[in-house]
């Protein structure tokens, strides 16, 4: 029996012993591997066979099993260095298999961006409702019911009778914050708004503003132009030209508009910009005492300015971007682009 | 309106090119827009702000422009003589509506077309010509602001009546249209109204080619009832655009004079006697400006020179000044200054907001953390970003058809923009599928998308926004291979052993939808939708869809990371496949297997097939364990036992069939 064993090991090892002989690549080479020692091999077969033997036997047969396990293993192990590895051409001119990757909505891209740049000198993020009460979106930014100034934003209702509207713009989340905390402060807070607009290639029902409130002791007019003006450098990281021109808002004053030299044509004149070689991006001002005092803040010791700005304005000047449909649209051929 | 350079100049004492004008109208942040100019005039338009009706007029504009240089304002000498006794008595229901209304007859006009030089200004500046008495008083309008209305005198009956439209009441106006006045601010004769006041006159008192004895109207109305009136009628005018900005009493005098002076002029008759109903008591307005405070908010200092010239030519009286304060009396055509920094903002303005310098606050380090989701929201878009999905933002809004369609039960806006846009969605999977299929219109077949955005309901009259994940794939896929990713973004998000709980769902096709919890409570769900809602959006091929709380999300979520030492020793791998009834919880299985406590590092099920050499009710199941002891390299034999356990379990268990093993 043990003879038997031994034989036809000894003959599978000259089997392997002959096989490999001709090998002078690695796949067949792997494929040997498997043949003569892997797990299904006839060797590792006969080792099961073992277990039926006396222990006497058992030792004898295992030795020399091991043995010619051992063999085998070796002539790999010299064969492995003597094979070269199959040269693979390469044909570098076909284009490389590109793969799917996901990636963000422009109007997240520019928000992002825009926190950044303020993130850094310090504001705090804040957020606030897209339901929105009168009180919040109006009466307490200085425009008591029927000011003219209301026709600005035209708004979508959700129940008139109780004041229940869509915020108009993100400066409510100015008051709930100065409710909530104490001055000094800095924030800037992004957010959807809706106006009643006509759903065409300016105008979108929906859009994104940022809103932004600092308030501190020796607050100044000088600091808002201050502010603003690192920001659009940062923003647009060209020289831009800034203008700042008297405005009107009922929660600011003074109050005034942010006008950038075309980005698109550089201030020669275009259609952007209306032949204008500048373009209106943002509205801000100092804070008016009324707002202040309906937060009770203390207007003697405290100033501060708010402003506010289009998102989808300034995606739109960025990129280059004609048409405000297109955020909306989320055709995958335009949110690749970002 | 539109203005003229040359009219504009008829007003001012003092040179003033062109370019200089356009300069200074941009300095005020007026915007001026050039509409056509030629060699010597040109005529352009001007944003102006909500709060300055005093702009609308040749005169407001000259007196916001002077200010900035050796300019004056011009005067007007002639004086109103009063002929005839004749007047019209005034009632006045409701002073609190109107303030004061004047008027005043005039006889015998000779009521002819305007001349040329008329006809043309009009025309330069917007309006319509008509007969020379009503083509006056909207000159007059644009001179001064004051909205001025000329009636036919002999059409009046009795006295006027400054008086709210009763029920029912309806007039026909200049325009042709017949409008119910009911509730609106009228004047009226003893019969019937003859204008809606403030707006636009009647046809039964419109001065016609028969006219021959006119009224004159000069009043001041309540700006609040003036746009109420406007708002309800749908009827913007140039009047009601100048009073629903607040005029003033003195304005409406001031009006009258004008309008009657001019129509003498050029129209002869015989001037009647000025009526007035209401209060005729200017109250100005007095503010207390410091200097301090100027300095306070520009930050810049200011001269006293620069004041007193600013003041002077704005028309702001000192009446007192000490200790750098001023007390200043404000004419009543400039309502819009009503207190200290009003003031402030005319300063800055005239010392031309480009000049002022830009400087960065000295502020301390306050912290200002607020605790938004903001970071946390971004990390989230940023793991299903790397996961492969692209983020859509869709309007907040879903149509009618929708809403009824599926019966949601969503909020309804009471002013839509249109019925694709009248409700709040309270679901992102009707936007979501509006984008799959304006792709799949447009050859785009293979979407990977999410959204995060907030739906909306309302409950116990509250209402509520919730910040909801949610991802669809079509053709990107097997069903596994987008549970996978799915499975993949809740353990990046922290969350490790969620479980998927079988569940109905209505917009998903029977059997396919399951709810997904942590922690014991629900956080999402994940479903294939069914035939209907397929339909609805025209798309056939397979689609699936997951959704997530925000709200649940963000209350388990996890970013803090733990080293965990390296294995010391090697792993082996085995893999298995086994025939399961198709009904199989393939959690049961996992938990049978590590019941048996063996060294077990992980077990992944890599593929599933159903089809040819299968029974029907029964399915393959292909997945591998990864064994691995923390002490020691296992040995062949013993990872041989251990398969041979897990086989045996698995068999008898659940009465599957082992359809094959590999190394």
């Amino acid at each position: 029996m043990i003879e038997e064993i031994i034989k036809r090991a000894e003959e599978f090892f000259e089997e392997g012993k002959r096989e490999i002989s001709g090998i002078d690549d690695v796949e067949l080479l792997e494929k040997w591997k498997i043949k003569f020692l892997g797990r299904k091999s006839y060797l590792n077969q006969i080792f099961s066979v073992i277990s039926t033997l006396t222990k006497e036997e058992k030792v004898i047969c295992g030795k020399k099993l091991n043995e010619i396990k051992q063999k085998l293993m070796e002539l790999y192990e010299k064969s492995k260095l003597n094979v070269k590895k199959k040269e693979i051409k390469y044909n570098l001119s076909i284009p490389g298999r590109k793969i799917n990757t996901g990636n963000l909505h422009p109007i997240t891209i520019i928000i992002d961006e825009i926190v950044q740049i303020f993130y850094r000198i310090g504001f705090g993020i804040a957020e606030g409702p897209e339901i929105e009460t009168d009180y919040y979106n109006f009466t307490s930014l200085n425009t008591p019911e029927e000011h003219p100034a209301r026709d600005i934003w035209d708004t979508f209702y959700i129940d008139k009778k109780n004041n229940i509207l869509l915020r108009t713009h993100t400066s409510p989340v100015q008051v709930r914050i100065m409710e909530k905390y104490k001055p000094p402060l800095r924030i800037i807070a992004p957010g959807k708004c809706f106006r009643r607009d006509a759903f065409d290639s300016s105008h979108s029902p929906m859009f994104h503003q940022i809103e932004g409130l600092m308030v501190d002791k020796n607050i100044k007019f000088i600091h808002l132009k201050g502010i603003l003006s690192y920001f659009i450098h940062e923003f647009f990281k060209k020289e831009v030209k800034v203008v700042f021109s008297p405005s009107y808002f009922p929660f600011t004053e003074p109050s005034a508009e942010v006008s950038i030299s075309c980005v698109i044509c550089d201030g020669k004149g275009c259609s952007t910009c209306g032949n204008t070689g500048f373009l209106e991006i943002l509205g801000c001002g100092m804070v008016h005492p009324n707002v202040f005092k309906n937060v009770g803040y203390d207007i003697e010791n405290y100033t501060g300015f708010a402003f506010g700005m289009g998102v989808e304005r300034l995606a739109m000047l960025k990129y280059g971007i004609d048409d405000i449909r297109h955020f909306y649209f989320n055709d995958l051929r335009f949110l690749e682009q970002f | 309106m539109k203005y003229t350079y040359k009219t504009l100049l008829n007003y001012i004492e003092g040179k003033i090119a062109k370019e200089q004008l356009l300069n200074y109208l941009n300095i005020l942040g007026l915007n001026p827009k050039i509409i056509r100019e030629d060699n010597e005039d040109f005529i352009f338009e001007l944003e102006t702000p909500a709060n300055r009706p005093d702009l609308l007029s040749f005169i407001g504009l000259a007196r916001e422009i002077i200010p900035f240089g050796e300019i004056y304002l011009k005067d007007f000498k002639e004086k109103v003589i009063e002929e005839i006794s004749d007047f019209i008595p005034i009632e006045i229901e409701n002073e609190n509506d109107c303030p004061y209304y004047s008027c005043r007859i005039v006889k015998n006009i000779d009521n002819k077309p305007s001349p040329e030089n008329f006809k043309k200004l009009l025309e330069n500046i917007g309006f319509r010509s008509s007969f020379l008495v009503v083509d006056i008083s909207n000159l007059v309008m644009c001179e001064i602001g004051q909205p001025l209305h000329i009636f036919d005198l002999d059409k009046i009956k009795g006295k006027i009546i400054v008086r709210k439209g009763k029920k029912g009441e309806k007039i026909t106006t200049i325009d042709g249209k017949e409008r119910d006045v009911e509730d609106v601010l009228v004047i009226a004769d003893e019969e019937k109204p003859v204008a809606i006041a403030g707006i636009m006159g009647g046809m039964n008192t419109e001065v016609t080619f028969n006219t021959k004895n006119i009224l004159i109207e000069s009043a001041y109305f309540n700006p609040v009832v003036i746009r109420k009136g406007s708002k309800k009628l749908g009827l913007v005018t140039e009047a009601s655009l100048r009073f629903e900005k607040g005029l003033s009493v003195s304005m409406a005098e001031n009006g009258m004079e004008r309008a009657t002076v001019i129509i003498k002029k050029y129209c002869g008759g015989e001037t009647g006697t000025l009526n007035f109903g209401g209060n005729k008591n200017i109250s100005e307005n007095k503010i207390y400006l410091k200097k301090k405070n100027v300095e306070k908010i520009l930050g810049i200092p200011i001269e006293e020179k620069f004041i007193n010239n600013l003041f002077n030519k704005m028309g702001l009286k000192i009446e007192e000044k000490k200790n750098n304060s001023f007390l200043l009396k404000i004419p009543e055509y400039r309502k819009d200054l009503k207190e200290e920094i009003d003031i402030i903002e005319e300063i800055a303005k005239y010392k031309k907001y480009s000049d002022f310098p830009s400087e960065m606050p000295v502020v301390n380090i306050h912290p200002f953390l607020l605790n938004s989701n903001y970071e946390l929201v971004k990390k989230i878009k940023n793991i299903l970003v790397n996961l492969g999905f692209r983020e859509v933002i869709t309007l907040s809004f879903i149509s009618e058809e929708v809403v009824e369609k599926f019966n949601l039960g969503a909020v309804k806006i009471e002013n839509p923009l249109s019925q694709m846009f009248s409700f709040l969605r309270n679901t992102l999977i009707f936007n979501l599928f509006e984008v799959v299929k304006y792709n799949i219109s447009h050859q785009n077949k293979k979407i990977d998308i999410f959204e995060i955005g907030k739906i909306f309901e309302k409950k116990e009259d509250k209402y509520k926004e919730l910040q909801t994940i949610t991802i669809i794939s079509l053709n990107t896929g097997t069903f596994f291979d987008f549970k996978g990713k799915i499975e993949v973004f809740f353990e990046k998000c922290g969350l490790k052993e969620i479980n998927f709980v079988k569940n109905n769902f209505y917009l998903a096709k029977t059997e396919n939808n399951c709810d997904i919890y942590y922690s014991g409570e629900k956080v999402g769900s994940l479903f294939i939708p069914n035939d209907e809602l397929k339909k609805f959006y025209g798309i056939d091929d397979e689609i699936y869809i997951c959704e997530i709380s925000m709200d649940k999300l963000l209350k388990y979520l996890n970013f803090e990371k733990r080293f965990k030492q390296l294995p010391k020793y090697p792993s082996s791998k085995r893999d298995f496949s086994f025939l399961f009834s198709e009904d199989i919880n393939w959690k049961d299985v996992e938990k049978e297997i590590i019941k048996l406590n063996l060294p077990i590092e992980k077990i992944e099920v890599f593929d599933l097939y159903k089809g040819k050499n299968i029974p029907t009710d029964k399915i393959s199941i292909s997945f591998s364990v990864v064994f691995r002891s923390a002490e020691k390299t296992l040995e062949n034999d013993e990872i041989d036992n251990f398969e041979k356990t897990i086989i045996d379990k698995i068999e008898k268990k659940f009465n599957a069939k082992l359809r094959g093993k590999n190394a």
